[in-house]
């Protein structure tokens, strides 16, 4: 007998096994933990978001302007992405204010982005006859907010042969909006290197 | 069975287990689909497309090239299901090649037979146009969350195909090592090398990016009031255009639009392609191949670029008596294309010299085999070594052939221009090498998007609209609304 059989007995054995674990195969699905650290790439990531959130509510309650407890009334402005990332600036005031509202001391008003929804709403209920005149929302009960929030996020992206670094720095300020002060302003600072290997 | 007619009746039979995709010459199946749809007859191009592609399960490209024909004759929905489908496929990719980046390099059945051979998962480029095409279908029909969608996606197929690029480029240099293999295309004798190693090819950042693709989604994300998301994209279109001034006023002015009230006008951006991507062509050059310690040199088929059109690039755009907007060339998917085939061509030669070399090796040793056995008397031995040796001969002639695939119904070059209108109907027209051509749309709330398509002499107008009844040669396009955003 020649050579080949073995061969081709060990080849098609092979074959046949490996097309039936290509069958087994299955994909898994888990939860994680949604505030775990995530290192998979440099770029903008959950940690970040969750990082910038964090240090900045933590700063903005202990400002006089809030630590005073008088309810200041907040409106969140667009955060500027300066980087070429996208990075959905709205997902980190979204975060900044869910946690200063969960501290019950500060309240906000709606913000440029929300305004249309809001006076569509009032419209809505003034123009359908279905409502109770006496609960709908009548137009100029709406409260301003004595400040506002904006700020920006900025980036700086060195990469070598083997080695990228990432440099973020956010930076968020409340400003009177009666006299036109700043009132309170911090930054929060991100550095991520990833080396090949 | 004696082993040497075992040996040929394996070999004849994997040669026949893939024959369709070997003999396969997309040039020539396609070069008919495109004419038909240049002279406007989408249907018949459709049809052409259908013939070609009779088996049941359908590959990458005619998903690529079929959603690419409905959208001509502005039916968006099969057109966005096509390509849908095909997006279904670049994903099953994704995840094979992150599981498994050694699959990247290449496959046994391409080293054996041709490139043709290996199953067609796209270029980089045709991956990412897939995504902003489904975006610029669900704009048409004016579903702006929908586009959004269609655009992170892209956002998210580009970052894994640079992880993936990275790995390849790594593993080709290694296998190019070890294999002792030439994959500088300057070492192909004859290759026209200007074509894929020019300025304007070299300029590209990457084959995969594109400005129009960022440009777009800085215009969604815009009209969606998401101004911080809109910044990176309008950023992103300058790194990769620079020095266009269309791209730059885009950011420069976008604090400012987004602070604006509403002034009852419309912010419209126009959308013009241009011409067909071009053809992949299969030609033969001589690369030098280590026999019996020789550098000797062998024919082998290698991809060239032809572009099917002489380029158009429009100046201007005429939008009623007295609008004259300037058009910007902001990409070329010719230039992608190019750029493309520059980096797939260390991987390309590396599979061609270890396919070639392994040919050659077996050629020599059937041509020395079968003077040995002559030489020592065994003439009927000798000649079964010589028809051996030359149906391997023969055999590797007919199925060395360069990989054709790509997706050829994509346009050559994509403009733009934007500006605000008056809400309600106007009259654009674009020249055009045939004359002037023209279509009449209407635009309304605060965004608009308008893409209009030029082939050859034919304008196509990507208008959400019913059935027309213009004759076949008529130069008046459709009528319809564009779905703006109002908010």
């Amino acid at each position: 007998m020649t050579p080949l059989t073995p061969l081709l007995r060990i080849a098609t054995v092979s074959v046949l096994a490996a097309a039936l674990l290509a069958g087994c195969a299955k994909d898994t699905v888990r939860y994680g933990d949604a505030r775990g650290v995530e290192t998979i790439t440099n770029e903008f990531g959950s940690t970040d978001l969750q990082m910038i959130a964090e240090a900045m509510t933590r700063s903005l309650l202990d400002a006089p302007v809030v630590a005073a407890n008088n309810l200041p009334i907040v409106t969140v402005q667009e955060v500027r992405n300066k980087t070429s990332e996208y990075i959905d600036t709205r997902a980190i005031t979204d975060s900044i204010r869910a946690e200063l509202q969960k501290s019950g001391r500060v309240r906000f008003a709606v913000d440029a982005a929300d305004m249309a929804n809001q006076k569509e709403e009032v419209d809505r209920q003034q123009d359908d006859e279905y409502y109770d005149r006496e609960q709908t929302a009548e137009k100029g009960r709406m409260v301003g907010a004595q400040y506002r929030l904006e700020g920006n996020i900025s980036s700086i992206v060195k990469q070598a042969k083997d080695i990228k670094d990432v440099y973020y720095k956010f930076n968020l300020q409340m400003w009177n909006v009666r006299d036109g002060l700043l009132e309170w302003t911090d930054e929060k600072e991100i550095r991520k290197t990833t080396t090949k290997g | 069975m004696p082993l040497r007619a075992r040996s040929l009746l394996l070999a004849v039979l994997v040669a026949s287990l893939p024959a369709c995709a070997t003999f396969r010459s997309y040039d020539t199946e396609l070069r008919d689909t495109l004419t038909r749809a240049a002279a406007g007859d989408v249907g018949g191009a459709i049809a052409t497309l259908e013939r070609n592609n009779r088996r049941t399960r359908k590959d990458l490209l005619y998903y690529m090239e079929r959603g690419e024909l409905e959208r001509l004759r502005t039916r968006f929905e099969p057109s966005t299901d096509a390509w849908m489908r095909a997006s279904e496929q670049v994903a099953a990719w994704e995840s094979a090649a992150l599981a498994d980046p050694s699959r990247l390099a290449g496959s046994l059945a391409s080293v054996t037979l041709n490139d043709k051979s290996r199953p067609y998962e796209g270029h980089d480029y045709e991956k990412v146009m897939l995504t902003t095409r489904i975006a610029l279908n669900h704009l048409a029909c004016g579903d702006w969350d929908a586009a959004r969608v269609a655009i992170r996606q892209t956002h998210e197929r580009e970052a894994v195909i640079a992880r993936l690029r990275e790995q390849e480029i790594e593993k080709v240099r290694s296998e190019a090592e070890r294999h002792g293999a030439r994959t500088r295309i300057e070492e192909l004798d004859g290759y026209p090398v200007e074509t894929i190693d020019n300025p304007e090819v070299n300029a590209l950042r990457n084959s995969y990016q594109s400005a129009i693709s960022h440009y777009l989604a800085g215009f969604v994300y815009e009209a969606l009031g998401e101004p911080g998301l809109a910044a990176a994209g309008y950023r992103q279109a300058i790194e990769l255009r620079p020095d266009t001034p269309v791209l730059e006023e885009a950011l420069a002015g976008l604090d400012t639009r987004t602070a604006s009230a509403d002034d009852g006008s419309t912010d419209v951006l126009f959308l013009i392609e241009t011409g067909l991507a071009p053809a992949r062509l299969s030609r033969q050059f001589s690369l030098p191949i280590p026999v019996n310690r020789e550098l000797v040199l062998i024919s082998v088929s290698f991809p060239v670029l032809h572009a099917p059109l002489a380029p158009f690039l429009p100046a201007s755009l005429h939008i009623g008596e007295d609008r004259s907007w300037p058009l910007a060339n902001v990409t070329s998917i010719d230039a992608m294309a190019r750029r493309a085939l520059q980096d797939e061509m260390p991987a390309i030669m590396l599979r061609g010299f270890v396919r070639s070399a392994g040919k050659a090796i077996a050629q020599y040793q059937a041509q020395r085999a079968a003077r040995d056995r002559h030489h020592h008397g065994d003439d009927s031995g000798g000649a079964a070594l010589d028809v051996g040796a030359l149906a391997l001969m023969l055999g590797s002639m007919i199925t060395e052939s360069a990989d054709e695939r790509g997706w050829r119904s994509l346009p050559a070059n994509l403009l733009v221009a934007r500006g605000k209108l008056p809400r309600g109907p106007h009259r654009v027209t674009l020249p055009t090498p045939a004359g002037e051509r023209s279509a009449q749309v209407h635009v309304s709330g605060r965004h608009a998007f308008i893409a209009l398509r030029l082939i050859g002499k034919r304008l196509f107008a990507m208008l959400p609209t019913v059935e027309t009844h213009e004759p076949r040669d008529s130069n008046l396009v459709r009528i319809a609304p564009i779905g703006g955003r109002t908010d």
